[in-house]
């Protein structure tokens, strides 16, 4: 018998690889701080066996064509060790499959996010899709139950710090708060 | 076997050719002019990659950055990227079979063929990742699957996340298939979803000739197909719903 959903760890049947070289002085450096953030939040956060598998796969995209399991397996530690929301998986999970260049983007501002908010608000991917014109693009919704009253500042500081890796790519992501309480 | 609910979320189709091919930046946009009414939206990508090193001191990483071109169909469901010895296809969803996606293999192959000689391939694969969604918050695994965690009777019988994985070896080590079956993150209420990958790979470097890569291929395909038909139970079939 098994039990779904879940929160756990994965087996670790592949060789473990450390990228502990990686020269984070590369000039794509947001991309080099996304590694080190994910690096360091779950040193501080998880036991070595959970963490080296999440560090193996994340670290699978470079490298590595991003593919459909690569896009999946990260949205799934966003959730499971993150705490991200999903309301509507699919509709993220087709975004991303389909505007690929935002991917690594994407993680990077999620993990922004919940380095500023963490435990202080619900936290949750979502796809917008405009009402008035043919427009979607991927969200991330800061939800609190009492809302701080820099939360605007911090976000802009959050968008600030990704919004310039966005140029020329075809895929849009953005980081707001509706203002509503956390979603249940 | 032909499905109303195909699971497949993608088909990849990756060649890499060589030191011996040669290779220059022109050879990305050379490709894009030829397939550009198929696939007109032309995108760069810079990307990253590992070369492991063996050295004195054990296994070094050198981080490599790398300019890959994408060129995808205006409904961005397939796309060619081509990249330093490197030209891969892929196919997202909705997929409507090999049918259609082997002449774009051939397309762009045949097109990179014109353009350089192509002398010889490291490596080459096939692969398959298919979503799988299954009603219900628990289930027996061996109702759906024929590949999946066995855990033996003195050991707890509920689990959490998995991943589980074998490397299957064809034609006296020259091919290796790779079989993954890991949980995924359910996009239905009271589902439960996995991702089951199939990569067929080319392991040894040069000993298949340029001109039978595509017979490889197909070779490739007919394995996978075989393999999933075994992984997988009549009914789970019948959550794809048969239509042959």
């Amino acid at each position: 018998m098994t039990e779904y959903p879940v929160i756990g760890f994965y087996g670790n049947y592949r060789p473990t690889r450390t990228f502990d070289n990686i020269p984070f002085e590369d000039p794509e450096t947001w991309r080099a701080r996304l590694y080190g953030h994910i690096d360091f939040r779950l040193q501080n956060t998880f036991v070595e066996s959970s963490l080296s598998e999440f560090i193996f796969n994340f670290k699978d995209i470079v490298g590595n064509t991003i593919n459909a399991a690569t896009i999946e397996q990260s949205l799934l530690y966003l959730q499971h060790y993150l705490g991200f929301r999903f309301s509507h998986p699919g509709e993220v999970i087709d975004y991303l499959q389909k505007h690929r260049g935002i991917y690594d983007l994407t993680l990077y501002a999620c993990t922004l996010t919940e380095e500023e908010f963490g435990s202080r608000a619900q936290i949750s991917l979502e796809l917008y899709k405009d009402p008035e014109i043919d427009d979607q693009y991927l969200t991330i919704y800061v939800r609190q139950n009492e809302y701080e009253p820099d939360i605007i500042k911090k976000i802009d500081a959050i968008c600030k710090e990704y919004a310039s890796a966005m140029t020329g790519e075809e895929g849009y992501i953005l980081v707001t708060t509706d203002f509503h309480p956390p979603l249940e | 076997m032909k499905y109303k609910n195909p699971p497949i979320v993608e088909a990849i189709c990756e060649f890499r050719f060589s030191k011996e091919t040669k290779w220059d930046l022109t050879i990305p946009g050379s490709v894009y002019e030829k397939v550009k009414d198929q696939f007109p939206n032309k995108e760069n990508r810079l990307e990253q990659e590992v070369i492991l090193k063996a050295g004195e001191t054990g296994v070094n990483q050198d981080l490599v950055a790398s300019q890959k071109a994408l060129m995808l169909s205006s409904d961005r469901s397939s796309l060619i990227q081509v990249g330093q010895h490197l030209l891969s296809i892929n196919h997202l969803k909705p997929y409507v079979g090999w049918e259609s996606f082997k002449p774009k293999i051939q397309m762009a192959y045949d097109t990179l063929s014109e353009i350089t000689e192509i002398n010889g391939i490291d490596r080459m694969a096939l692969v398959y990742i298919d979503r799988i969604e299954i009603p219900g918050n628990r289930i027996h695994m061996e109702d759906y699957f024929k590949f999946y965690p066995h855990l033996g009777a003195e050991l707890p019988q509920d689990h959490n996340s998995f991943m589980v994985g074998v490397q299957l070896p064809y034609h006296n080590n020259r091919d290796f298939c790779k079989l993954q079956l890991t949980s995924a993150m359910a996009t239905k209420k009271d589902h439960v979803a996995f991702l089951m990958t199939t990569e067929y790979s080319l392991a040894k470097k040069n000993a298949i000739p340029s001109d039978k890569a595509l017979e490889w291929m197909e070779a490739a395909h007919a394995i996978i197909r075989q393999l999933f038909k075994g992984c997988i139970t009549e009914k789970l079939e019948d959550i794809f719903v048969r239509l042959d």
